[in-house]
């Protein structure tokens, strides 16, 4: 069984990527798939990038936007691509990652750059606060195996 | 009455089988044959299944999670789900390296067409210049297979390239964002084909009526789970057809080790292991058809020269199609719904003629419906939360070009055999670029990115991959037809020079490799053996 701050990270990485709830199944996949990573240690920044993305929604979103581009198949990316996945297959959530966001061309492309803004002022600010823990603990990681 | 004994379920082997079987003669079809499991709730869409399934988790992603598509180097766009792991399953007796080279083998019934697209394409003169028999020669079996399966097409500027003389359905329903760049293909056809590039609807092996007890496509959008009304077709839908013939044996759970020969290389039959009980299994006949694909038939031409002789050549001419990655944007499409329950494949097809057939192209372009989210999200260049909201309102505007370029084959790309410490066979594959490849691939890649262009659609030449040698899945050459007298190749019809009563039905035996998907073309010319077995 997960612990409660398994639960939490999988709580906060949910709402991250917009679920309301996670029914209890999810997180049980979720920590069983992290379990059976578990034979292969994290590296040091890749467990701090995690930890602080488990924090809150807010410092997700920033430990995400530094791990795109600095540890694009590290921990903290392969936990996110699992989340998502899970939550898109299961009949509770799924609703809300199998649709488009239809709307006219100019609101869409108005929401891009918003969203393109948006991202770009976060990549300041992740920069800001993860490149000082990158340069005391990083150190690269290979890439995680799909089946 | 002769009884043929064939290696392999796969395309080739079930249409050379049932065309025996509908000569009234017998065979016996051995066969490792992992087995497809049942399609749940057969009439539920995609989205529905996930809502219906008693657990989606396991069923779409794995019991421990394992089908999920992480991050990685090479980017992958799609996984195949668990119901799909039959395919790619592999018994302990095969062994396999390879250098330059990362194919996929499948044992299961039905073979690795079990994970066929569909693309039909016949081939023309230019391509079957290599090869020594004509058009002609393999035309009429073009309209046998298309009959067997049922094939939507329609006429177009691909004919150029593709002959359509067999009898084909109606084509499916175009989805939106196709149909948008097939109508900018019309208006601006002339800039595009002065690049070389020609643009149509691809022909799919999918009915679009019922064709026995298969279904028509009703667009479900599980065709990459395994259609569950089995309108996209798979070769085990022929091997289940045969079991209506009484010459008909089928023998899975075997592992074919070698051919057996007579004194005067004759081939009298074939020794097994049964995988269950590790058995050796002896089977004769008549015939003895190598139709387990390139590479297995491969190695088991390799083993029986190993028995025979106490060791066993270099077989030369490896082939397979570069495979080229194309995703693409269309950005007149942004902020359009999408139709998640659709045909998920390719609706258009695309053709670029070289200077000579070795430098032909042909692609197949895939507007993105109905699909797993989480590659896809992961790959875009922003984090999750950011992707997430561009993919909901870019998700109608997003397409992969695939393409492949033709091979011919070269000395130095070779299938060969080595005994591992432990007494094993196993198969060696070499593979190394030609000078030329490298010029031909970027000119097909500047050429189709231009044409993409032109029709609207943009394609980041960060996000185009040249994929590895062997993930096209189109092998082919090591015992390849020719006319000349040489040893560990066939004759026209097949069978196998210096050996009497040793047939190839499957891609081993093609003399060069098209770049059209050749799937089509495997069972044709499988139909075109079967007939000169007498």
């Amino acid at each position: 069984m997960p612990n409660e701050r398994e639960v939490r990270e999988a709580r906060v990485f949910a709402s991250y990527l917009g679920a309301a709830s996670v029914p209890s199944e999810i997180s049980e996949r979720y920590h069983r798939a992290i379990q059976h990573w578990r034979a292969a240690p994290s590296e040091r920044f890749d467990a701090w990038l995690v930890r602080l993305a488990a924090t809150s929604q807010g410092l997700t979103a920033i430990a995400d936007t530094y791990a795109r581009f600095a540890r694009p198949y590290g921990d903290l990316r392969c936990r996110l691509t699992l989340m998502l996945a899970l939550l898109e297959t299961h009949g509770a959530t799924h609703a809300a990652y199998d649709r488009a966001r239809p709307s006219s061309a100019a609101g869409a492309w108005l929401a891009l750059a918003g969203l393109g803004t948006l991202w770009a002022l976060r990549a300041l600010l992740a920069v800001a606060i993860c490149a000082p823990a990158h340069l005391l603990l990083g150190a690269k990681v290979p890439a995680r195996q799909s089946a | 009455m002769a009884r043929h004994l064939v290696i392999g379920s796969g395309a080739s082997g079930v249409h050379y089988a049932l065309t025996i079987l509908e000569r009234g003669e017998e065979v016996t079809l051995l066969d490792v044959g992992y087995e497809r499991p049942a399609a749940p709730l057969p009439d539920a869409t995609y989205t529905q299944l996930k809502e219906q399934l008693a657990d989606p988790l396991s069923d779409i992603l794995g019991e421990r999670s394992e089908y999920v598509v992480y991050p990685g180097p090479v980017s992958k766009p799609y996984g195949f789900p668990p119901s799909k792991s039959y395919v790619f399953r592999q018994p302990a007796a095969w062994s396999l390296t390879s250098r330059g080279f990362d194919p996929l083998v499948s044992f299961a019934r039905g073979g690795l067409a079990e994970a066929w697209t569909g693309g039909s394409y016949e081939l023309d003169e230019r391509d079957l210049a290599a090869f020594p028999f004509s058009l002609g020669e393999l035309q009429p079996h073009y309209a046998t297979v298309a009959r067997r399966i049922g094939i939507a097409a329609e006429r177009d500027d691909l004919e150029r390239f593709s002959p359509m003389t067999a009898g084909y359905d109606a084509p499916l329903p175009l989805d939106a964002h196709s149909a948008q760049l097939l109508g900018a293909y019309a208006r601006k056809r002339q800039r595009v084909n002065a690049l070389g590039v020609y643009l149509g609807r691809s022909r799919v092996a999918v009915l679009t009526k019922p064709l026995g007890e298969r279904a028509e496509c009703t667009q479900l959008g599980r065709c990459l789970m395994g259609c569950p009304r089995e309108s996209l077709y798979a070769p085990s839908y022929t091997l289940r057809q045969l079991h209506r013939f009484p010459g008909f044996a089928y023998v899975p759970g075997v592992f074919v080790e070698r051919i057996l020969l007579d004194g005067d290389g004759r081939a009298t039959g074939v020794m097994t292991r049964e995988l269950a009980a590790g058995a050796e299994k002896r089977f004769t006949g008549d015939r003895v058809v190598l139709a387990a694909g390139a590479l297995a038939s491969s190695r088991i031409y390799l083993s029986t020269l190993q028995h025979e002789n106490g060791a066993a050549p270099e077989l030369p001419g490896l082939m397979d199609n570069r495979h080229v990655m194309m995703p693409f944007v269309t950005p007149s499409r942004v902020g359009h719904d999408v139709e998640i329950a659709s045909y998920q494949f390719h609706h258009l097809a695309l053709g670029m003629r070289g200077n000579s057939a070795g430098d032909d192209v042909h692609g197949q372009i895939t507007a993105l419906k109905g699909a797993q989210v989480h590659p896809i999200v992961s790959s875009l260049p922003f984090d999750f939360r950011t992707s997430l909201s561009v993919f909901g309102r870019v998700r109608a505007a997003l397409g992969i070009a695939n393409f492949w370029l033709a091979d011919t084959r070269r000395a130095a790309n070779v299938a060969e055999l080595r005994v591992t410490d432990d007494a094993r066979h196993q198969l060696v594959l070499s593979y190394g670029d030609d000078r030329s490849d490298l010029g031909r691939t970027n000119q097909a890649i500047a050429a189709i990115r231009k044409s993409l262009r032109i029709i609207g659609a943009i394609a980041p030449k960060s996000q185009t991959a040249v994929l590895p040698r062997g993930s096209s899945v189109h092998y082919a050459g090591t015992l390849p037809m020719t006319n000349d007298e040489r040893k560990h190749t066939c004759r026209a019809d097949g069978s196998v020079r210096g050996f009497e009563r040793l047939i190839v039905a499957d891609g081993a035996a093609f003399s060069s490799l098209p770049a059209k998907n050749i799937t089509f073309t495997l069972m044709a010319n499988a139909v075109r053996i079967a007939h000169a077995s007498q």
